[in-house]
């Protein structure tokens, strides 16, 4: 099993919403997976609770889960402990001061050895000039670091998104086809679960 | 004259007195209740704020997933004495931000080791000792 911690020291960048996410998606392509909710509030755990309430498991057993997803808290040093039995490390935020500020000096704050596992995601993003300066910047620090990878972005939809972690008895991306949201979490899938694959070699 | 037989529950004994139901040191459903500390000696240290408070999240954070590893803050600085005295290199700096006096308990061994440490730098070296402890050992 392997194991994908979201993390940051800041909170509302989206872990919790990245990490209902990530579990939709695995749900849809039949692929079991297990979560670990360390954040004492229990949003993610709460979702799930929700789903199941609806009728629809979202999680598998550990036994049998190919991956278990570890949703931390938004607070200094609550992911700590998460980060060294990582095989990723997903850092979402949102392209704007006061996000990259907090999330580039907790990268430059941890070991070499889990900055090289570390795949950042810019959440809710808009093309504004700000947001791409923003991605510019990450993208500048990281090659400075000579480690991590930037993702993707996911755009900011507030229509769409802003539901997921109500919980509901159909999949996000059933419910959601005709939105190209799913296209959306793929590119940053397929190059997550290569990065996970990768770390096997 | 009828003679009055005295309530026994009237009676008025020495509850401690040796052989008695509350006598600990016979009586086998009264087992002795002192409890053996491990961690006797007491040590306040000023420590960081932010990190004091990092280590409550971590603490908490552990806990909410099922981690039990470190049950509090004090086991988490009692932790991390432990392994700058086996020989843990202090990588991090201490930090110049607002201090907060703390306490935790230590076992007798691992006083000895603290009073072992130079007089006026005891506080900066814990503070190093858990900032690198918290960075690389957990």
């Amino acid at each position: 099993m392997k194991n994908i911690v979201i993390a940051s020291d800041k909170g509302g960048v989206g872990k919790s919403t990245l990490a209902a996410l990530i579990i939709e998606w695995m749900n849809f392509n039949n692929i079991p997976v297990d979560l670990v909710d360390a954040d004492p509030i229990q949003t993610t755990r709460t979702w799930a609770d929700n789903c199941a309430a609806d009728g629809r498991i979202v999680l598998s057993a550990q036994s049998i889960a190919s991956y278990l997803i570890v949703d931390t808290a938004g607070t200094s040093g609550s992911s700590l402990s998460w980060l060294q039995k990582a095989n990723v490390i997903l850092a979402p935020f949102q392209p704007h001061y006061a996000d990259i500020k907090t999330v580039l000096d907790w990268f430059v704050s941890i070991n070499k050895s889990l900055q090289q596992k570390t795949m950042f995601v810019p959440n809710r993003y808009q093309k504004t000039k700000e947001q791409k300066e923003g991605l510019l910047q990450v993208k500048n620090a990281l090659e400075e670091e000579k480690a991590g990878i930037l993702l993707p972005a996911i755009s900011n939809r507030p229509a769409v998104y802003g539901s997921l972690l109500n919980g509901s008895n159909e999949n996000f991306f059933k419910l959601h086809s005709d939105h190209g949201s799913l296209g959306e979490i793929e590119d940053v899938m397929s190059l997550l679960l290569e990065k996970v694959k990768g770390g096997e070699k | 004259m009828r003679k009055i037989k005295k309530n026994p529950s009237l009676s008025i004994k020495n509850e401690h007195a040796e052989g008695s139901i509350t006598d600990t040191s016979v009586n086998p459903y009264f087992p002795q209740t002192k409890q053996v500390n491990e961690y006797e000696y007491k040590i306040t240290v000023r420590l960081s704020s932010l990190l004091l408070d990092s280590l409550k999240n971590v603490v908490n954070s552990n806990k909410a997933g099922g981690n039990f590893q470190y049950t509090n803050v004090s086991d988490l600085i009692r932790k991390a004495l432990e392994a700058y005295k086996n020989g843990m290199a202090l990588t991090a700096q201490r930090s110049k931000d607002q201090k907060r006096e703390t306490s935790f308990r230590v076992s007798n061994e691992l006083r000895d080791f603290y009073q072992s440490l130079p007089e006026n730098a005891k506080s900066e070296i814990m503070e190093r000792a858990v900032s690198t402890y918290i960075k690389h050992k957990i």
